[in-house]
């Protein structure tokens, strides 16, 4: 008895850990590899601050020999913050392009940071452009002699301060109300990004920006790997199974002196970075679907068959994860395709109530004169948010034979349900007359 | 007594009209140059004759079948008019009202042929009253699926 009751609160206590640590909706288990190189006390603040978001935070440098992201199979980490040491030539077989786009099919989710200097290693090269992101040439350096800090750079123009207004995902990291914050970018390249449709831009370089080679002691460039805006410092990349990768240009957009400096927003920035990557905010989940009748509120929900012509009502409901639990979410572009190969039907879906976690959604419509398999297709997706998609087949039969308007309750057939009549009526009026009549026939006479 | 009387004068009708033909065929032979083409007092002269005829030599059981006939080409003409004009939206209830009338006057056209004392030599094994009897059975047939079929 004792032991049971033990158990039982084990297992409560166990459940209540669980629900409270619910920091993210894929976990809380972080592997940060960072080189001994990379001094930890530089990035204190950033570190602590995971921590201090329930995040469980493992830091191991990469050739650590019991570094694994998968054990039996199974992930052993939830996220994984990837930083590249200077000092090596590689990250090791555990944190090899196949392992880490593994650990994203599996759910994982990825924050690449580029060092400063010597950017990135051919594993994460790889690994990048097999999400179509185009990382920059060794030892290049992103300047601008327009926008550079003036203390921090004053010859060669590569330390730049950015303005967060002109972030371009809301979603993922929003622009801060206040417009004299900074974005520090304290040195390092910029990337170039593919046509993956994918992709979400973060944050691009200025206008003014442009990469080049310092190796060739010359400020200008012919020919640049990118420039302007079409460098990106942050970009992130949610995959269709919704795990979230993100890489960043340089490991000094994170360190506390750049966290440090006057009207920095680099600190919220880092924050907010890793909040959606690690699936800490901008979550979404259906949280019921249902289709019906609707002149009927009694019949089944969900059928599994309509008739051409029946008024359908179709509800669902969106949550959105943010802080730790789900709140409703409530936007008006949730749309509903009613198709069959094609879509019959696209409409807009009408927030209606709400509850403390999800924010209800309906519509109604009139079934298509087009028998055959349709799907309710509700598809969802929007750049940082989780996509979300849901298909369900029904049945669209024809009329019975029974179904059909009757004549007698159409006006316009009356004339013709009239005529019947009349003919009948008189052809009874005929044979009458035909019988009572006929012995003044002259067909005897003949 | 009234068949008799009809009897004598259509025989006198013919006799008359025997005379007046020949006499026409004979001016008409005589004097083809002199005749012009027939005016209205002539036309209106021939149609009268045809109506007077029909009223006095048609058996009144076959004038009985054509006042019949009559209503069911007006009744036809108008709902063909109806669905032409106005609609003919739920399609099988005109295909069914306009069939009726077109199914009625041929059924009944055919009781004319078979009843009509002028064809009797070529109706020899069927006699008036069979002719009747399949009438109205066709008819009963004619409006059960007429009903059917408005729905």
């Amino acid at each position: 008895m004792a032991v049971q009751l033990l158990r039982t609160t084990l297992l409560l206590a166990i459940v209540c850990i669980s629900y409270v640590s619910a920091i993210s909706v894929s976990g809380s288990r972080v592997l940060v590899v960072l080189d001994p190189s990379l001094k930890q006390e530089d990035y204190a603040v950033f570190l602590s601050d995971l921590d201090s978001r329930g995040l469980d935070l493992s830091i191991k440098s990469a050739n650590d020999p019991h570094l694994g992201l998968f054990e039996f199979g199974e992930r052993t980490y939830d996220h994984v913050f990837l930083t590249q040491p200077p000092t090596q030539k590689a990250l090791g077989p555990n944190l090899l392009a196949k392992p880490l786009l593994d650990f994203a099919k599996a759910g994982g989710n990825i924050v690449i940071v580029l060092n400063s200097n010597e950017h990135a290693l051919a594993s994460v090269r790889e690994f990048a452009v097999q999400l179509d992101v185009v990382l920059p040439f060794r030892d290049t350096k992103l300047v601008d002699h327009f926008m550079y800090d003036e203390q921090a750079s004053p010859l060669l123009h590569d330390a730049l301060i950015l303005d967060p207004q002109t972030l371009l995902a809301p979603h993922i990291v929003a622009a801060p109300e206040d417009v004299a914050a900074k974005l520090y970018y304290p040195g390092g390249s910029a990337f170039a990004l593919g046509n993956n449709p994918l992709i979400v831009p973060v944050l691009a370089a200025p206008e003014t920006a442009y990469i080049y080679d310092p190796a060739e002691e010359t400020l200008s460039s012919d020919s640049p790997f990118a420039t302007g805006k079409q460098a990106f410092l942050v970009a992130s990349l949610q995959t269709r199974s919704n795990s979230r990768i993100t890489f960043v240009a340089s490991n000094l957009l994170f360190s506390d002196e750049a966290f440090s400096k006057p009207n920095s927003f680099n600190r919220a920035f880092a924050t907010e970075l890793t909040k959606w990557t690690f699936s800490e905010k901008s979550v979404l989940k259906l949280e019921s679907v249902s289709h019906r009748l609707l002149e009927d509120t009694n019949t089944t929900e969900n059928p599994s068959i309509y008739r051409v012509k029946n008024d359908i009502a179709y509800e669902v409901s969106l949550s959105q994860f943010e802080d730790g639990s789900w709140f409703p979410y409530t936007a008006d572009d949730v749309q509903l395709e009613f198709t069959m190969l094609d879509p019959y039907y696209r409409l807009t879906l009408s927030p209606t109530h709400k509850t403390s976690t999800a924010q209800f959604y309906a519509t109604t419509f009139t079934a298509p004169d087009q028998h055959g398999m349709f799907s309710f297709v509700l598809e969802y997706f929007r750049p940082g948010l989780t996509f979300i998609k849901d298909k369900r087949v029904v049945t669209v039969r024809h009329f019975g034979h029974n179904e059909f308007a009757r004549s007698f309750a159409i006006p316009n057939a009356w004339p013709y349900v009239s005529s019947i009549v009349v003919v009948a009526g008189a052809w009874v009026v005929f044979v009458g007359l035909w019988l009572f009549t006929g012995e003044n026939s002259a067909k005897k006479t003949v | 007594m009234a068949p008799k009387k009809q009897v004598r004068s259509q025989k006198n009708a013919a006799s008359a009209a025997t005379p007046i033909a020949t006499s026409a065929a004979t001016t008409s032979r005589t004097a083809t140059t002199t005749r012009d083409a027939p005016t209205v007092a002539d036309t209106t002269v021939i149609v009268a004759d045809v109506y007077k005829s029909y009223i006095n030599d048609t058996p009144r059981r076959l004038k009985l079948i054509d006042a019949f006939m009559l209503f069911l080409v007006a009744v036809g003409v108008l709902q063909f008019v109806y669905c032409v004009l106005v609609t003919s939206y739920p399609f099988n209830a005109f295909l069914s009202g306009f069939s009726i009338t077109v199914g009625q006057f041929v059924l009944t056209a055919a009781l004319r042929i078979q009843a009509n004392p002028a064809n009797s030599s070529q109706f020899e094994k069927v006699s008036p009253e069979r002719a009747f009897a399949d009438f109205v059975f066709g008819s009963l047939i004619l409006h059960f699926f007429a009903y059917n079929f408005i729905n």
